[in-house]
């Protein structure tokens, strides 16, 4: 039993110390991406919500994350409207806010209703001279991402290309769903669930509970032996 | 009222209260922004993080801007700028006012994490005000921290070095 309870407080004792230091190790911000690990916290990698292409490159929404390619784009986001490309680079639409990205897949801002974005965009596109077309319930705007203007559109829905959902490839899918699993399980929750027992649901829980009413029982026999010596 | 119940209710209050100080009580940007310039908006503008900056930006932060270029609202003068970085895992929207290179403001308009909220309150933000950035864009004053939000104020006074360095660095 002196083995066992051993055994425990250098486990307790070593998980305790990389909690009290997980900060500094930046345990919260290291993930693990162990399929085997996953499965025993039944975590599941959700399927890609909708996927768009424009000049080659493609976006994707997984859960509440974007992907440019295989690339994250900072942030959270509801829902993912369209692509199209533009002389910087990409203007991606969500409902309410256009995510500028580089042509090298940089974040460079995110655009929303304090410049004036329209909320309940539909659809995005482009006509034939370029400029950025907003879908807002059939009514069409023409948005100016340099002057920052937001104007009822002259074409008609027709004279639009607009950005539709497509596929990506398996080999996309499998690229972001892998980085999305690794970035689920960190290793703060890991030590945090050894050092409570909760790695082993309930019956984990009540076995470390077992060993600290032991320990307190060892302690307190110890001091009374300590207190009451036996007579030579 | 039995007396063990007034106790019981106390307890349970006193308990419950951190949750009702933590619960959210985010503020709209626009409603910061509109407060701040008295309802008459000034144009935005936008600063490039590029260069030399994202250098800085990443000295200051810790690691790489998550974005490219950082919008503002009004001029040399004045200028008001909104901001987010994250805490210890979500981020934390921080609205600052910059006059003449010195804080004139710092709020925190959203705060998601849920620990070290204490930073939204004025004790802790007014410590900030009439700051400006010394060499190395260190703050010209020390900033008292809070016991339990180390990473939040470790996140606000990184987000106002940086608009202080920004700001400078664009209007002189």
């Amino acid at each position: 039993m002196g083995v066992v309870s051993a055994l425990f407080v250098i486990l307790l004792s070593f998980s305790g110390l990389l909690l009290h230091y997980s900060p500094s190790l930046s345990l919260d911000n290291r993930f693990l991406s162990s399929a085997v690990l996953l499965r025993w916290y039944a975590i599941e990698v959700p399927e890609i919500s909708s996927s768009y292409s424009s000049n080659s490159q493609r976006v994707s929404l997984i859960a509440e994350r974007l992907y440019f390619n295989e690339i994250r784009v900072p942030g959270s986001f509801n829902k993912l409207i369209g692509m199209v490309d533009t002389e910087f680079g990409y203007a991606i639409a969500t409902e309410n806010q256009l995510v500028l990205i580089s042509e090298q897949g940089e974040l460079i801002e995110i655009l929303g209703s304090l410049v004036g974005v329209p909320s309940g965009i539909t659809r995005i596109g482009s006509d034939l001279a370029g400029e950025l077309i907003l879908d807002r319930s059939a009514e069409l705007i023409v948005a100016d991402l340099d002057a920052l203007t937001w104007s009822a559109s002259p074409h008609v829905d027709t004279a639009v290309q607009w950005n539709e959902n497509s596929q990506p490839g398996a080999q996309l899918v499998a690229s972001i769903r892998n980085d999305y699993a690794s970035s689920l399980l960190s290793w703060e929750r890991l030590i945090l669930d050894i050092h409570s027992g909760r790695l082993l649901g309930n019956l984990g829980v009540i076995l470390v509970d077992l060993m600290a009413i032991l320990f307190i029982l060892m302690a307190a026999t110890g001091i009374w032996m300590w207190s009451h010596p036996r007579p030579k | 009222m039995n007396k063990r119940v007034k106790a019981l209710i106390a307890v349970l209050v006193t308990l419950s209260l951190p949750a009702v100080l933590a619960s959210d009580d985010s503020i709209q940007p626009a409603d910061f922004l509109n407060r701040v310039f008295a309802g008459d908006l000034p144009s935005s503008d936008t600063v490039w993080i590029s260069g030399e900056k994202q250098q800085i930006a990443e000295s200051i932060l810790g690691h790489k801007p998550d974005y490219l270029r950082l919008r503002y609202w009004g001029d040399q003068s004045r200028s008001a700028w909104i901001m987010e970085e994250i805490g210890k895992t979500e981020p934390i929207t921080v609205g600052v006012v910059v006059s003449d290179n010195q804080i004139e403001e710092i709020k925190v308009l959203a705060f998601r994490e849920s620990r070290g909220w204490e930073i939204k309150y004025d004790f802790f933000t007014r410590q900030f005000n009439g700051a400006s950035i010394e060499k190395r864009q260190r703050l010209d004053r020390h900033i008292d921290g809070i016991s339990g939000a180390t990473l939040s104020v470790k996140a606000m006074t990184n987000i106002s070095r940086l608009v202080l360095y920004l700001a400078e660095s664009t209007f002189t």
